[in-house]
């Protein structure tokens, strides 16, 4: 049963805790075209036991990991439509900041673009921003995953190769207490954040731009039914990613990056 | 009366000139007048003085301005002015107002032309003078009254406009109910035309002639007649073609109508030229009086030329008040006047006969005229480089033709007629030509509506006009390039080499075709076994080629050297020259006809074997096609001249084969079956493809009929010591010749004709040593030489072979831009088992896609399909899936193993699906079910033959569908080389058929120009058919108009040409993206910038608002796009994959 929480989260109107749910993001949107519901709210679910992930990646995720979905009007924040898909860069600046500002150790976060937030080639969290459009107007839906606690050495062993989680990078583990603490971080930096967007302020796209992990790296992007190889040189301020294939430079906004096939 | 010192001429074009002339011979000087749009005319060229009248927009105003003529006329000092014929010619204020300026008008008085410019009044003069009319009424309009007075005439009758002519306003009505309506219209229509609605009804006379007699009379009293015209010969009241005498008409019933026409013009004491028109009854011998037209009229050239009377001179001199008598005229009386011989006029004019006589206008490109014994000309604005305006009618010239008979006077008309070259507008010449040599016409029976009830005189043979559509693909060429060539600046076009020298004089001598002829398929099989000589091929005419020069040799290279083989190499086994790829090329990029090809070199070389390629079900195309299409097509180049038929399966599926094989077992030709040679014999460890495969399917072909087995090495990897131990192998188990065919990819395959040869092989293909080696042939020179002197010495001659590869050397450097694929042997060509033809077309094609650099990559690409595909055999059209699968991985950076991904939404290229669905035939051991499945997804894979599941083909609507390409009537006269050929390539033979039309034959063109246009200043000679030859010379390419098109300008035969051609590169080839536009709100705008991964909806469905159209992702972000109004569907450039703009155009939507 959801425990309406009086307003001492940041950011949020409402914020809706669940012990367990298949996915927040689900949750959240059902409720998002309700018009009568107060923006921005929140979807917290302790467990959740099929998170979405673009196919079916299930995001393996247990009592450690901290899984909310946030809702927003991004005309409230003054964000335009073509500033829209910059959502999932924008919250993974905002969970690196968060995990500074809490004064974890950080030994090297970055983003994989568009958005995942990795360490060393492993998965930290992931971000699957969504759209909806209701009479009321656009409602942006961020899903957030992180691995805060996550217990990744009882995973199967080909999710613990790809995914690792905060607490393991610190000198003392993290437990799920500290599961509060840290999307409170995350919600009281949102504000803010969205103003940096909505306004094209140069330092978030600099942000996103320095926590690039593809920078100078080989890229294989599925864009639709073809490949693009190259190299890549960087994310720029609408958020596009720059793969540079030998003979031009290209801007991508869509598209899957592979990971790298063994052997090629 | 004082001479007249000027003279203007209140008309235009041919009339005008007409009356300079006689002006100018009685010394006096003339003054012309033109409106703004006749400024670029003739006529105005030719009188000594020359002034606009009028103002621009006023083509026919401008003659008409009487005030502003006879201003102009005082003002110039003019003292007469001649009317012409039309415009102010018969309009008395004219006349007036001349009179009172003080000028003369050469013409009748004005009273005289008030009096008869009336025809109702007309008529009652006649009826005065004792002439008979025919019945006709006074003006009538539509009612009871008008019909009363019909009947009483009896139908049918004519509705003529009181105050007109020159067969305008004129109604034919058969019966009393269409009279009202066609009197509502005539009164209408004469309103319009002649300034009053007056019209009356007149008696038809259903088949009448239409005789007319000239009048002449002078001041003084005197009057004559000039004898008759007959007009008969007119198309909708106007008249076409003019004769004087009239021919076949009764000697009395002449001297009446004459006699008639005086006691009129005695009636009204006419003065100066008047002509008196009359329907004559030939049956009956009665004749009705029509009309007077007092002035000249448009056929007085005909009575001049019988007569020897110039009438305009007479006009002039009798309006300066000279007797009739006077020298000058020449007219003593009428006993003075006589006719000897016949003319004949005809019009010529602008307009298309073929095209319901339609005014063209536009330039004379080029302007030749008749002329010789016996043709007078009186032109308009006849010159090259003349513009047809829309303004004025469209006579261009008029033709008088004067014989002693009337016969003599039809056939040099026809001559002068053919004899004319006019270009750049249509012209009604066809339609004359039909006319004057028509039987009814020739005995002298025409009446008015002979012309209305002749239809055969509307067939028109296609103009043909070979020189100017050549002319316009040279131009083409040399603007905008062939496309594959590029031209070096500075590089000098070799030109077309010499034939190898032979005995003209000498016969051919009998060959292996004789042979054939003499044995059958199977003793001639049987008698290849017993040959002790290696017997050769010559592949030069088609694989060399297709593997060195992407399949374009040209007819006119082959046929150039024809004569030499037949006579010099007549022991050759045969000459492999049609089938393969040369079918679709030759039709597609060299625009030639492959039945032309084999044809006429069938004919130059009767006597050695043509070998053909034929790839089974496929034929010479690249689909199956049912087994009647086959049957017919193997019996159609039977008799057209091939005798070999090589059969093959891309796949070795002989199944596949067997139509085929029954097919030239039926035609009667030779079935060489082929055995295509992948993998390696001598490698244990390749047991797919070993030594028993081979055996076997030899066994299995020799079974089904196979006359010869071929053993085709397209890869070139039958290396010697696999040659051999296959060619012992099947000679041993199967009792039929062994023909050997390979390509010299790896640089040893010399060796393995040799190696073979030693164990018994009767007959190896080799390519002259010029167009011999790398992907080609072994040289078929070095096998000769080789052989020599030993035991299978093939006893072909050294020399003719040496002259014939200089030949073929010469021809190479003609076809320079085509030379690709490898310059040296290839190292790794048994591990990539590419066949030689695909080297350089997968190259050509990776180059298209921008893939050229990645050539290796596509390389690997190629065996790791191969692998994936379960190792198949790999000649056309199996190496063409498998290389079209390895350019989509390369192209898309796919590998394998994305392949197998069911993840991944991939769009197979349709080779590829065609394949797996089992269109090619069943590999040995199948498909691999996992690829298989993930290709076809739900498509079913065939299991018997593509070719047994097709419906036959229908081909009686095959041959209306190509009757109808052709432009031709009668399906039964479509050739059945062009229905195979549209059966084989629909859509390459229509293309070929247009490109004909337009550009007539250019396979007659030199192999340079062809590929690389002309160079200007040089001239360039070709025969168009023998005998005909064309001598062009590139002058210059004019500068880009504001169309994109280029003048090009040339020298045909000495006489300078245009062409106009559309310069390509100035076409805009940056392709943008459509954008929806804002304001409009059926276009539906991307909001973002994204990538498509969802289209919900289809061309044509309906769209509720609120309905979810698409889905876009951006950096993860998935948006949904929905309808924000209702509609349908009407253009979705929205596809799945596609990376879109902000605004880029997604959906246009129609109202609901």
């Amino acid at each position: 049963m959801p425990s309406p929480t009086p307003t001492p989260w940041p950011f949020v109107r409402d914020l809706l805790i669940y012990d367990e749910l298949e996915s927040t993001s689900t949750v959240a949107g059902a409720m998002a075209v309700d018009p009568g519901r107060p923006l921005p709210f929140a979807v917290w679910a302790r467990r959740q036991t099929r998170g979405r992930g673009q196919r079916a990646n299930a995001w393996w995720s247990d009592e450690g990991s901290l899984t909310f979905t946030l809702v927003l009007d991004p005309a409230e924040s003054g964000v335009r439509v073509d500033q829209q898909p910059r959502i999932a860069l924008t919250t993974a600046v905002v969970l690196v900041e968060a995990v500074a500002a809490l004064g974890l150790v950080d030994p090297g976060l970055g983003v994989r673009w568009p958005n995942d937030v990795e360490v060393g080639g492993r998965k930290v969290a992931g971000i699957l921003p969504e759209r909806i459009e209701t009479p009321a107007g656009d409602r942006i839906l961020i899903g957030v995953g992180v691995n805060v606690a996550t217990r990744l050495d009882l995973a199967p062993p080909e999710v613990a190769a790809m995914a690792t989680s905060l607490g393991a990078l610190q000198p003392e583990p993290l437990t799920v207490a500290d599961l509060p603490r840290f999307l409170a971080a995350v919600l009281e930096r949102f504000p803010a954040a969205l103003g940096r967007l909505a306004a094209d302020d140069p330092t978030l796209a600099a942000a996103w731009a320095r926590l690039d992990l593809l920078r100078g790296r080989p890229v294989r992007a599925a864009i639709g039914p073809r490949n693009l190889v190259g190299t890549g040189r960087g994310i720029d301020p609408q958020g596009a990613l720059l793969v540079d294939d030998g003979r031009e430079v290209h801007r991508l906004v869509a598209g899957r990056i592979l990971r790298e096939a063994p052997g090629s | 009366m004082p001479t007249f010192r000027k003279l203007m001429v209140a008309n235009r074009g041919e009339i005008a000139i007409r009356i300079f002339r006689s002006a100018h011979e009685l010394g006096i000087r003339t003054v012309a007048l033109y409106s703004h749009e006749d400024r670029f005319a003739l006529h105005r060229l030719k009188a000594d003085e020359a002034y606009q009248i009028g103002h621009a927009g006023e083509p026919i105003r401008s003659y008409l301005n009487i005030p502003a003529i006879v201003e102009l006329a005082v003002e110039k000092g003019v003292d007469a002015i001649h009317p012409g014929y039309g415009f102010l010619s018969e309009n008395a204020e004219f006349a007036r107002a001349c009179a009172a300026a003080g000028i003369v008008f050469v013409g009748p008085t004005p009273e005289i032309l008030d009096s008869l410019g009336d025809k109702v009044a007309a008529r009652a003069l006649a009826e005065r003078a004792g002439v008979p009319v025919l019945k006709g009424s006074q003006p009538v309009v539509p009612g009871a009254e008008a019909r009363k007075v019909a009947e009483a005439m009896g139908f049918p009758v004519i509705i003529k406009a009181s105050m007109g002519g020159g067969g305008r306003g004129m109604r034919v009505v058969e019966k009393a109910e269409d009279l009202d309506g066609a009197l509502e219209q005539a009164r209408s229509e004469a309103k319009a035309a002649f300034g009053c609605a007056d019209a009356f009804i007149e008696k038809f006379i259903a088949k009448a002639k239409h005789i007319e007699v000239q009048l002449l009379g002078d001041k003084h009293g005197g009057l004559v007649h000039l004898f008759e015209r007959d007009c008969s010969i007119q198309r909708r009241h106007q008249k076409v073609i003019e004769i004087a005498p009239a021919y076949n008409l009764d000697e009395g019933l002449r001297d009446a109508i004459c006699e008639a026409a005086l006691k009129i013009g005695r009636e009204v004491g006419y003065e100066n030229a008047g002509t008196v028109e009359f329907l004559v009854d030939d049956e009956a011998r009665t004749f009705s009086f029509i009309e007077v037209n007092p002035r000249l009229q448009v056929e007085h050239t005909v009575t001049e030329v019988v007569t020897g009377v110039d009438l305009v001179k007479s006009q002039i001199l009798i309006a300066q008040g000279e007797p009739l008598a006077n020298p000058a005229i020449g007219i003593s009386g009428q006993d003075s006047v006589h006719t000897e011989g016949f003319a004949i006029q005809c019009r010529i004019t602008t307009e298309d006969p073929a095209n319901h006589f339609t005014p063209d206008y536009g330039r004379i490109t080029h302007y030749r005229s008749s002329g010789g014994p016996g043709v007078r000309l009186d032109g308009g604005s006849t010159t090259s480089g003349a513009i047809v305006t829309p303004f004025y009618d469209s006579l261009l010239v008029k033709v008088s033709c004067y014989g002693r008979r009337f016969v003599d006077a039809a056939s040099r008309m026809e001559r002068a007629l053919q004899e004319y070259r006019i270009r750049g507008v249509k012209t009604n010449i066809p339609f004359l030509i039909n006319v004057i040599t028509n039987e009814t016409f020739l005995e002298g029976r025409c009446t008015t509506r002979f012309i209305d009830q002749t239809p055969s005189l509307f067939e028109f043979a296609e103009r043909r006009d070979r020189a100017t559509k050549l002319l316009a693909y040279i131009g083409d060429v040399t603007v905008n390039g062939f496309p594959g060539v590029r031209r070096e600046p500075g590089r000098k076009i070799p030109a077309e080499p010499a034939s190898p020298a032979y005995d003209h004089m000498g016969t051919i001598p009998d060959g292996t075709r004789q042979r054939l002829k003499q044995l059958g398929p199977e003793g001639f099989s049987k008698w290849v076994r017993e040959q002790k000589p290696l017997l050769v091929t010559d592949t030069t005419f088609r694989d060399a080629h297709q593997s060195l020069l992407a399949t374009r040799l040209r007819t006119r290279d082959m046929l150039r050297v024809a004569d030499a083989y037949a006579r010099r190499l007549p022991n050759l086994f045969s000459l492999e020259m049609w089938g393969g790829a040369t079918f679709d090329t030759s039709m597609r990029f060299l625009r030639e006809d492959p039945w032309e090809r084999l044809t006429a070199l069938r004919e130059r070389i009767p006597n050695i074997l043509f070998q053909m390629l034929i790839r089974g079900s496929n034929a010479v195309g690249y689909t199956s096609y049912p087994d009647d299409v086959v049957d017919a097509f193997v019996k159609t180049a039977t008799d057209a001249g091939i005798d070999v038929f090589r059969v093959f399966d891309s796949l070795n599926w002989v199944p596949n084969m067997g139509a085929c094989i029954e097919a030239v077992r039926k035609a009667g030709g030779i079935c060489e079956a082929a055995i295509c040679y992948t993998g390696d014999v001598l490698d244990p460890s390749r047991t797919k493809y070993d030594l028993k495969y081979y055996v076997s399917m030899a066994k299995d072909l020799e079974r089904r009929g196979a006359n010869i087995i071929a053993i085709k090495d397209m890869a070139g990897l039958c290396k010697p010591p696999a040659a051999v131990r296959l060619i012992k192998a099947l000679r041993e188990e199967v009792g039929l010749p062994v023909h050997f065919h390979t390509h010299d990819i790896g640089g040893a395959q010399a060796a393995s004709v040799l190696m073979g040869a030693e164990v018994g092989l009767d007959v190896a293909d080799g390519a002259v040593a010029s167009m011999s080696g790398l992907t080609s042939q072994p040289s078929l020179n070095a096998v000769v030489e080789s052989l020599r002197f030993t035991p299978r010495d093939t006893g072909v001659d050294h020399q003719t072979l040496i002259d014939v590869s200089r030949y073929w050397d010469e021809v190479r450097d003609l076809y320079k831009p085509f030379e690709s694929g490898p310059r040296s042997p290839a190292a790794d060509l048994y591990d990539l088992e590419m066949p030689g033809g695909q080297y350089t077309n997968l190259y050509q094609q990776a180059d298209a896609l921008g893939l050229s650099p990645r050539w290796l990559e596509v390389c690997r690409a190629y065996s790791q399909v191969n692998q994936l595909f379960g190792d198949i055999v790999k000649v056309t059209p199996s190496s063409k899936v498998v290389g079209d699968m390895a350019l989509f991985l390369v192209a898309n950076n796919l590998t394998p193993d994305d392949v197998l991904d069911p993840e991944r939404e991939l769009a197979f290229p349709d080779s590829v699906v065609e394949f797996m669905e089992g269109r090619l035939g069943q590999p040995p051991g199948g498909f691999p079910p996992a690829l298989q499945q993930r290709i076809l997804r739900d498509r079913k894979p065939l299991t018997d033959r593509a070719a047994a599941g097709l419906p036959p083909a229908d081909f009686d609507a095959i041959r209306k569908k190509v009757a109808e390409i052709r432009g031709v009537d009668d399906p039964a006269e479509v050739s059945d080389f062009d229905v195979l050929s549209y059966l084989m390539y629909p859509r390459v033979f229509p293309d070929l058929v247009a490109h004909e039309r337009t550009f007539s034959d250019t396979s007659v063109l030199p192999t340079p120009v062809f590929f690389y246009g002309a160079e200007a200043g040089e001239e360039n000679a070709f025969e168009i058919e023998p005998g005909k030859t064309l001598l062009v010379k590139l002058l210059a390419v004019g500068e880009p108009h504001a169309d994109g098109k280029r003048t090009v300008f040339f020298e045909l035969n000495g006489q300078p040409r245009e062409v106009e051609v559309p310069d390509r590169s100035l076409a805009s080839s940056v392709v943008e993206a459509p954008k929806a536009d804002p304001a409009d709100p059926m276009q539906v705008g991307s909001p973002l910038p994204g990538l498509i991964v969802g289209v919900a909806i289809s061309v044509g469905d309906p769209v509720r608002k609120g309905q979810k159209l698409f889905s876009i992702e951006a950096m993860k972000m998935e948006t949904t796009i929905t309808a924000e109004r209702p509609g349908r569907v009407a253009e979705l450039p929205a596809k799945v994959g596609l990376q879109v703009k902000a605004g880029d155009l997604l959906l246009k939507l129609a109202p609901a």
